[in-house]
């Protein structure tokens, strides 16, 4: 009874903070966040389960999914509170709005009620709104177009709430089964939140465009994102739906992480390129949340199993991950006063900036035993066994979708590798210091390491939480092999046997032993230092970031519209999300439009936005009565 | 593909029997001449004194036959460093310090099936810093005295430089020596050398006898 | 003042080539703002290629020592990744500044084949024609067929080269090998007959200074020919190495000169109206291909192969006598003279002046001058891996970019 209230209040205390300050406020967050990670670590490992209602329109409850991901939400708050008390010193509304945004999203966690739930939503937006909004934008598009996606998702959600409330006749959620069209409707708005394409523009635009702070980037690719998934997952536990929701997802998945990991490669901005790179994330949790459901939905609980545990691998890898990559381009941003990656000659000389930039990029990119890297593994083997096990449709989707996430996977590494190389490449700071930022990205990317090296005993962990998906648990796909001991190997089944295995903890070893042997070797010689040899002259030709990927935007022109300019010898490139040319058509042809309508109808400079707020207020109103 | 591997058969072996037996085509005017016993002459290189050849400045162009006779051995090189850690993987880099495009044609030679320089461990490194011997010539261009130094610097050691042709040894007839800027271990008499000259030099200095 | 002091070159101007090199030259300005709307005419001080800018532009700085290049010379490659934009080409590194003026025409006559060891018998040859026409030496036909002889030698060697080179940039290594196996032949043919593999000492004064029996050379060099006839045809099958090098570094302009020339349609050809060897009394046919790119260069130079043979069977049963040379230190020269040849690579054109039998000057304009300014032309567009077909297709020589004092 009293472990949500306490939860609850930890997450408040850092918004109350502010009270005594910026860095207080950080402090509070750090501390009692690392607390929750703790608690609710335990509380899923004891699969804790509470509910508690309050008249018709109130619930809140706590269970393993609840737990799990509170668990990976709040590690991730408190390295990204650690990493701001250097970072942002004295902006306040940029921490309050940052800490509201956390215990939002807590309460959305908590939430087991529509009303509920959509507060705490439409609270995580609007703190999102103004933790760009207060800052200095670039142009009139950005706010309106992030504010009309992020309404709009409320409004899929409000819509998806209505029509289960007028089948089943209650605000609290119940279990289903629900029409899958309207589920669809209301995961639209989840999808919206994540950035799916083609949605995607509303994971980057307030993070490039609205030029976010780090923290808010943090937030709204990090977590928002994984709050997203937890609600989805959420609706899934409760509608139970079938292979046409599976497939879609799956579908949407695939198309949104090959897209994205293209457009990632070509960005040159250092948090476009990150931003790009969360929906192309979103894209694999995606796939594997719909193969879950196909799974389930065809009486494979084993390989549901599997699925959702590699899934839950991916949302803690990935948010750990991101938020790390995001304190690399911030400590990046910061030391060269440039958002563009191709300005960089590096962002500092600390082991910790290069140490914790290589683990976290590493995994982003897919790479064994990192965190990523087993997400993949995880989510490459269930479409294998899914596109052998399946009727012909459903194979042929599953190799279409491992195709796309298999080459996407691929193209990825060019866009990690790129903002890594250049990120970590010289340094634009002179001496070398550590400090809070460096250390929190650090411990970022020991945690990315561990989650993948110890990923078995996480799975195991999280059985509580499969368990109440699926009914198996995740205990049948750990175990041992010739030299490797009981819960270091992660196996895969598909109803014929053992599919696939991989122990990530001696992959690490055995890189660790076959390096530290080539160091023991190379200590022998003597290192000699020459300077770089370019052709006999001194000049030093530097490969600019831009030219490391131009080779994808010359063979994949159809994909970028790239555009090769000449005037004189003035030569310019230029590539275009293709996506958001037509939103920005749209918006503006909507801004003109409700510009027009203001004047006739209402006479006011604000028309368009005012007329959008009394539309979003009239549906909500019409809900409440309803 | 089959059609281009029965060429190869029908065309046979190419590759030289050199070094286990005498070259079998030798440009006779790029080795040592050598006083008939009787004739005085004057060399334009001013390469002989007392009718001793100094083969360092001799530039193959022939104009003393009448007086000399060149002796038809390809072993001309002087050989003053030798690295023994060589004999079974030498990479040499070949540096164009101003040629007349001739010596590096002929050492770029050294690779064709016919002398195949691959076959005894000897390859072509495509920057200093991996090579283990400089195969400098030409005369030293003013543009290319830095770039030279800077090679000569990128060579791990143990190292050796090779001067080749005339004009990299003395200057020939055209310009300044290279030893001007480096010192060469072992210098390759000739204008061109021939690539048999090359060959033996560059297994000279390995210590093959 | 001699005109020829300031200019290290020739233009074309009517019947005439030049080329004008070296900055502050007074008649540079005058012979451009005259010629500069000619489409045919080019004028070249130095600089190949231009400067690309643009926010992501940078130079992609490859040479002057590489182990790509067979000889010392530095490219400014302007990209943005991919792409070459423009080339800025400098040869002047290895620019070896031979000295000509005040030398003797023995000494002059030694370094004008050291100017470009591969064309080392088209040089000396136009040296000895200027010199030869300024001492009266006559026109003896036989020595005239003896130079051609060398000279399409020479030439096969130079295009067997070339295409070697080509074949190998393109990943045809078991063509190129072969190709290069039957360069050895050659050279070695030629080795056995002139005692020099690169005919330096060879070409003497109104005579050759050697005796040299070229008795059967055009059968040997024929069986060359024919097998190089063999293994093209082999390499023409590969889609590989005809999609690598088709449609790259095209270029077509009317200042063009040689296998460049006419693989891009233009029918030259100074073979026809040299005024030093008889070409005229031998039938001779000149392979034109259209397109202008690096695969049309390589056709010509396989065409061209092919008739330098015939050529040499031509000249071969021509030859009957050839004279001894004679010394030159015993003549007194003077006056000035030009010639012209086609090297393999194009059109070269030599100037000398003679006082006292003294070199007072010496022009040369190399054919690799327009080659170079081709290739900095062509390849703008292209992508980086083209850049070794464009380079090795023009057959440049940058040995004989450099001046001369």
């Amino acid at each position: 009874m009293i472990i949500i209230p306490f939860l609850l209040f930890l997450s408040l205390a850092p918004v109350i903070a502010n009270v005594f300050g910026v860095k207080h406020s950080y402090r509070t967050g750090t501390i009692t966040f690392s607390v929750v990670a703790v608690m609710s670590l335990y509380l899923m490992l004891d699969g804790y389960m509470s509910y508690h209602a309050v008249g018709q329109y109130v619930a809140v409850g706590i269970d393993p999914l609840t737990s799990g991901f509170l668990m990976i939400l709040s590690t991730v708050w408190a390295l990204a509170s650690l990493y701001s008390t250097e970072y942002d010193q004295n902006s306040t509304s940029n921490s309050l709005t940052y800490n509201t945004a956390m215990f939002a999203m807590v309460i959305l966690l908590f939430s087991r009620s529509f009303p509920v739930f959509l507060s705490a939503w439409e609270t995580m937006t609007i703190s999102g709104y103004f933790l760009i909004g207060m800052r200095k934008i670039v142009g009139p598009i950005p706010p309106y177009v992030f504010l009309v996606y992020g309404e709009l998702s409320t409004l899929f959600i409000i819509a998806m709430g209505s029509a289960i409330f007028f089948q089943t006749g209650s605000m609290i959620f119940v279990h289903g089964p629900y029409n899958e069209i309207l589920l669809f409707l209301g995961i639209m708005g989840f999808f919206i939140k994540m950035g799916v394409m083609p949605f995607h523009i509303t994971e980057w635009l307030p993070i490039a465009h609205g030029n976010a702070t780090t923290n808010g980037s943090i937030l709204f690719s990090a977590t928002m994102t994984t709050a997203a998934v937890y609600s989805i997952l959420r609706f899934v536990l409760l509608a139970e739906p079938g292979i046409f929701l599976g497939s879609l997802l799956m579908g949407i998945g695939a198309f949104s992480l090959l897209f994205a990991s293209i457009y990632s490669a070509s960005s040159e901005h250092v948090k476009m390129l990150p931003a790009y790179s969360t929906i192309e994330n979103g894209g694999a949790m995606l796939i594997l949340l719909g193969a879950f459901i196909i799974a389930s939905d065809s009486g494979f609980p084993d390989i549901a199993a599997f699925a959702l545990a590699g899934l839950m691998v991916f949302v803690l890898a990935h948010s750990l991950a991101k938020c790390g990559l995001f304190m690399f381009s911030g400590i990046m941003e910061k030391a060269s006063g440039s958002p563009e990656i191709k300005d960089y000659h590096g962002g500092s000389n600390s082991t910790f900036y290069g140490a914790g930039g290589v683990l976290n990029s590493l995994s982003l990119s897919g790479m064994l035993p990192l965190g990523g890297g087993i997400g993949e593994w995880m989510l490459l083997e269930t479409l294998f066994i899914l596109s052998i096990i399946g009727n012909s449709p459903l194979s042929l989707l599953s190799t279409v979708v491992g195709a796309a996430a298999a080459l996407g996977g691929g193209i990825s590494i060019i866009s990690m590798t790129k903002i890594f190389g250049y990120g970590s490449r010289g340094a634009h700071e002179g001496k070398r210091r550590e400090g809070t930022m460096r250390t929190a990205l650090f411990l970022a990317g020991i945690m990315v390491f561990l989650t993948g090296i110890l990923s078995t005993f996480y799975i195991m962990a999280i059985n509580p939480l499969v368990q109440e998906f699926t009914g198996v648990g995740t205990l049948g796909v750990i175990s041992g092999l010739l030299i490797i001991p009981d819960g270091f190997l992660v196996t895969s089944h598909s109803p014929a046997g053992l599919f696939g295995v991989v122990s990530p903890f001696f992959v690490a070893l055995f890189i660790a032993l076959f390096s530290g042997f080539m160091i023991l070797i190379g200590r022998k010689f003597r290192k000699r230092e020459v300077s770089t040899w370019n052709g006999g002259i001194l000049e030093e030709t530097t490969l600019n970031s831009f030219a490391y990927a131009n080779s994808l935007r010359l063979t994949m022109k159809r994909l970028y519209l790239t555009r090769e300019e000449r005037e004189g010898n003035l030569y310019s490139e230029k590539t275009f999300d293709a996506f958001w040319l037509a939103v920005v058509f749209l918006s503006r042809k909507t801004v003109e439009f409700s510009r027009a309508m203001g004047r006739a109808v209402m006479n006011s400079s604000l028309a368009a936005y005012v007329f959008y707020i009394m539309i979003a207020f009239f549906l909500v109103m019409i809900y409440v009565v309803s | 593909m089959s059609s281009w591997m029965f060429r190869g058969l029908r065309k046979g072996r190419v590759t030289t029997a050199f070094p286990w037996k005498p070259p079998e085509s030798v440009p006779v005017w790029t080795t040592r001449p050598v006083w008939k016993g009787e004739g005085e002459v004057s060399c334009p290189a001013d390469a002989i004194k007392e009718h001793r050849v100094d083969i360092g400045r001799c530039i193959s162009c022939g104009y003393c036959s009448s007086a000399y006779e060149p002796n038809g051995s390809v072993d001309l090189s002087i050989v003053n460093g030798k690295e023994r850690i060589f004999a079974r993987s030498y990479h040499v880099y070949l540096f164009d310090a101003g040629t007349c495009g001739s010596c590096n044609l002929e050492i770029k030679s050294l690779t064709n099936p016919v002398y195949d320089m691959n076959r005894l461990g000897i390859f072509f490194a495509s920057t200093p810093k991996h090579a283990d011997a400089i195969l400098v010539s030409g005369i030293m261009a003013e543009g290319m005295r830095e770039p030279l130094k800077r090679a000569v610097e990128a060579l791990p050691e143990p190292r050796l430089v090779f001067a080749i042709g005339a004009c990299a040894i003395s200057g020939g007839i055209l310009g300044k020596a290279i030893t001007e800027v480096v010192d060469a271990d072992v210098i390759v008499p000739g204008c061109p050398p021939n690539p048999f000259t090359i060959l033996n030099a560059l297994l000279k200095s390995r210590g093959d006898s | 003042m001699n005109p020829g002091d300031q200019i290290t070159g020739r233009m074309r101007s009517g019947e005439k080539q030049f080329v004008l090199r070296g900055y502050g030259n007074p008649l540079w300005s005058e012979l451009r703002s005259g010629e500069e709307k000619r489409e045919d005419f080019m004028i070249c001080d130095g600089r190949y290629g231009e400067i690309s800018q643009g926010s992501d532009v940078f130079n992609l700085a490859y040479g002057p020592s590489t182990g790509g290049l067979e000889e010392s010379v530095r490219f400014n490659i302007y990209t943005y990744g991919e792409r070459i934009l423009s080339i800025v080409a400098e040869p002047h590194y290895k620019d070896r500044r031979i000295v000509m003026t005040g030398t003797d025409p023995v000494t002059a006559l030694l370094r004008i084949e050291r100017i470009n060891g591969s064309y080392s018998p088209f040089y000396s040859t136009l040296f000895l024609t200027a010199l030869e026409s300024l001492g009266d030496a006559g026109n003896d036909p036989d020595l005239g067929y003896a130079r051609i002889l060398m000279n399409e030698t020479a030439r096969m060697v130079d295009h067997l080269h070339v295409i070697g080179r080509l074949a190998e940039g393109a990943a045809q290594r078991v063509a190129s090998h072969q190709i290069f196996a039957l360069r050895e032949d050659l050279l070695r043919i030629v080795s056995a007959r002139f005692g020099h593999r690169y005919f330096f000492g060879v070409n003497g004064y109104a005579g050759l200074t050697r005796k040299v029996d070229f008795k059967g050379i055009s059968v040997e060099i024929e069986r060359v020919a024919s097998q190089f006839r063999e293994i093209w045809l082999k390499l023409e099958e590969s889609r590989i190495f005809v999609d690598r090098i088709q449609m790259t570094a095209t270029v077509r302009k009317p200042w063009l000169l040689g296998p460049a020339a006419r693989g891009a349609g233009y029918r030259t050809d100074s073979r026809i109206s040299s005024n030093g060897l008889p070409y005229g009394d031998l039938d001779m046919q000149i392979p034109i291909h259209e397109s202008g790119d690096s695969l049309s260069r390589a056709l010509v130079r396989k065409d061209e192969i092919a008739e330098s043979a015939s050529i040499i069977r031509a000249v071969e049963g021509l030859i009957r006598q050839v004279p001894d040379a004679r010394e030159i230190t015993e003549k007194s020269f003077e006056g000035e003279y030009t010639t012209r040849t086609e090297a393999p690579g194009g059109d070269a054109v030599m100037w000398i002046a003679v006082a006292k039998s003294r070199m007072e000057a010496f022009y040369l304009r190399p054919p690799s001058i327009q080659n170079l300014a081709a290739f900095c032309s062509g390849i703008s567009g292209n992508v980086l891996t083209d850049f070794t077909f464009g380079f090795e297709s023009l057959g440049i020589h940058v040995s004989e970019l450099g001046g001369y004092l």
